[in-house]
């Protein structure tokens, strides 16, 4: 009997034993369930990031890949609209449309994974000239007695580079008044030389400024009266014209520059395009002082104290300041000339070589070398042209995506 | 009564490990949703500014205040995490595009053993491109 008891009291101690084992395996399962269930969340959390960062990167690529291809015509307008999917291999899917709404064309570029998705949208509008309150163009004209050396045409005659460069202003404001849309554009003209720079004026004596109300054909005018260097038939001297007058003989390019910067920022206003196209021969010699680029000194040829010969730094040092935008660095400090300028250079150089050319490629919209003077006129169409077709903008956003169906 | 004492033991270091690992799991998604946001808010705004302890973006200000992130008068962080300091800094040497370096202090309200400090460079993309020639 009390072995019978004694074998009863052992299984109901086992019994209670395995139950208690039993709940705590229970219990344990719970707990590394919830662990697990944990660890699975902080793998997918950070898949999430991954998926955030590589469907954001995959959707700009794309949308990038697209403005190329539309900026450089690979894609044009008739391929409008247009829907694209692929999926990539490290498991992105990527879908593309493109549609036109009116002077728009939009691109919508999807990146999907697994938890995150990317939407960016370029719209790009066709700002045709008709959108645009005016394109205010000044021309830079290098008013330096080296302008007044004689050239050989290709057909055999002589002029001068002045002439040439007279010739080709006035091809350049022709070519305005031939455009279907003449009326957007407003010239003026500055003349430089290397203490400062000047508008040129017209024979009532007013200056010739986008503002100012002139006419193309007036501005044409005023340019054939007033500019350009001329020699004496029996002198090796050069006279200077009316325009060429209010400034000193000597190359400071960043005079010009700044000139028609100052009267820019003055007038800035929505829809009003500015350009300035500056044209010289010479590299600096020249420089005026300029608070907005330091060190401001003044020195030139025929002032009191001449720049450092025989590199000219302080002219130069000064010219990449005034051209340089202010989104740009030169030395150290930043450029003066507003992003929203437009800037062209041309040079008159028989080999292109050299600091100036350096510096023009580098800070200029857009640079081009005439080795022969008659090749101007040529160049600057090729500026108008530039001119009237950059009359285009992108805007790139990052849209909400819209749940698939 | 070993096995008790074992099985007690073992549950007991499961749970806190379990606790601690949640509290941690906090403060992580407290990092990503951050890293998150800034990135989205200052890549894409068109007008960015900031102060040594505040971002605003197009109007959206992200500050800290009452050791809690806000998004205007929203809190982008949860009660549970305290952000002990938000720190900013523009790294960026192409004027006016900013590129922010953030640094931010968080810890658990309950559990300050669980601190981590988080530092992330944001740039501003140019949103609006003028198409040349």
């Amino acid at each position: 009997m009390d072995k019978i008891k004694r074998n009863t009291k052992y299984q109901q101690k086992g019994l209670v034993s395995i139950l208690f084992i039993l709940f705590m395996a229970i219990v344990a399962s719970f707990i590394l369930t919830i662990g697990y269930s944990r660890l699975l969340l902080a793998l997918q959390r950070g898949r999430s990031v991954v998926d955030s960062l590589i469907t954001s990167y995959r959707a700009e690529s794309e949308i990038n890949d697209l403005l190329a291809r539309l900026i450089e015509g690979y894609l044009t307008h008739k391929d409008f609209d247009f829907s694209d999917s692929v999926n990539l291999a490290d498991g992105t899917r990527v879908d593309s449309r493109g549609r036109i709404s009116g002077a728009e064309q939009i691109l919508t570029v999807s990146a999907r994974r697994s938890f995150a998705v990317s939407e960016i949208q370029a719209v790009r509008t066709i700002k045709t000239q008709k959108t645009i309150k005016s394109v205010d163009v000044i021309l830079i004209l290098d008013c330096t007695s080296s302008m007044d050396e004689r050239v050989t045409l290709p057909d055999g005659k002589i002029s001068t580079i002045m002439a040439e460069q007279k010739k080709a202003a006035l091809n350049f404001v022709e070519s305005m008044i031939l455009h279907e849309d003449r009326s957007l554009f407003r010239l003026g003209v500055v003349v430089f030389g290397s203490n400062a720079a000047s508008w040129i004026y017209d024979a009532k004596n007013v200056a010739v400024t986008p503002d100012n109300g002139f006419s193309l054909e007036e501005v044409r005018e005023a340019i054939d009266i007033n500019f350009g260097n001329s020699r004496e038939k029996s002198s090796v001297f050069y006279r200077p014209s009316r325009a060429c007058q209010r400034v000193n003989d000597g190359t400071s390019i960043g005079s010009g520059f700044v000139f028609a910067q100052e009267y820019f920022d003055t007038k800035r206003e929505e829809g009003r395009k500015q350009v300035e196209i500056l044209i010289t021969d010479g590299r600096p010699n020249s420089r005026i002082a300029y608070d907005k680029c330091p060190p401001s000194t003044t020195c030139g040829v025929l002032g009191p104290v001449s720049c450092t010969k025989p590199d000219y730094p302080e002219a130069h040092n000064f010219m990449r300041c005034a051209l340089a935008d202010s989104n740009t660095r030169w030395d150290g400090n930043y450029g003066v000339r507003n992003p929203q300028i437009d800037a062209y250079s041309v040079t008159i150089f028989e080999t292109p070589s050299g600091e100036a050319v350096d510096i023009f490629q580098a800070y200029s919209k857009a640079y081009f070398n005439a080795s022969r003077a008659h090749e101007l006129t040529g160049i600057l169409e090729k500026i108008f042209e530039t001119i009237v077709e950059s009359l285009s903008t992108i805007s790139i956003s990052r849209v909400i995506p819209v749940p698939e169906e | 009564m070993l096995i008790f004492i074992t099985a007690g033991s073992v549950m007991a270091t499961l749970y806190s490990t379990g606790t601690r690992t949640k509290q941690s799991q906090a403060l992580e998604q407290t990092i990503n949703d951050l890293q998150i946001e800034f990135l989205n808010a200052v890549k894409w705004g068109t007008s960015v500014s900031y102060s040594s302890n505040s971002i605003s973006v197009d109007g959206v200000a992200y500050q800290l205040r009452d050791e809690r992130i806000y998004k205007n008068d929203v809190p982008l962080t949860s009660n549970e995490v305290i952000i002990k300091s938000l720190n900013v800094n523009n790294y960026s040497n192409s004027p006016p595009y900013l590129s922010l370096e953030i640094k931010i202090e968080l810890g658990h309200r309950r559990f300050a053993a669980l601190y981590d400090t988080v530092r992330f460079v944001v740039s501003q993309r140019k949103t609006t491109l003028e198409e040349h020639g």
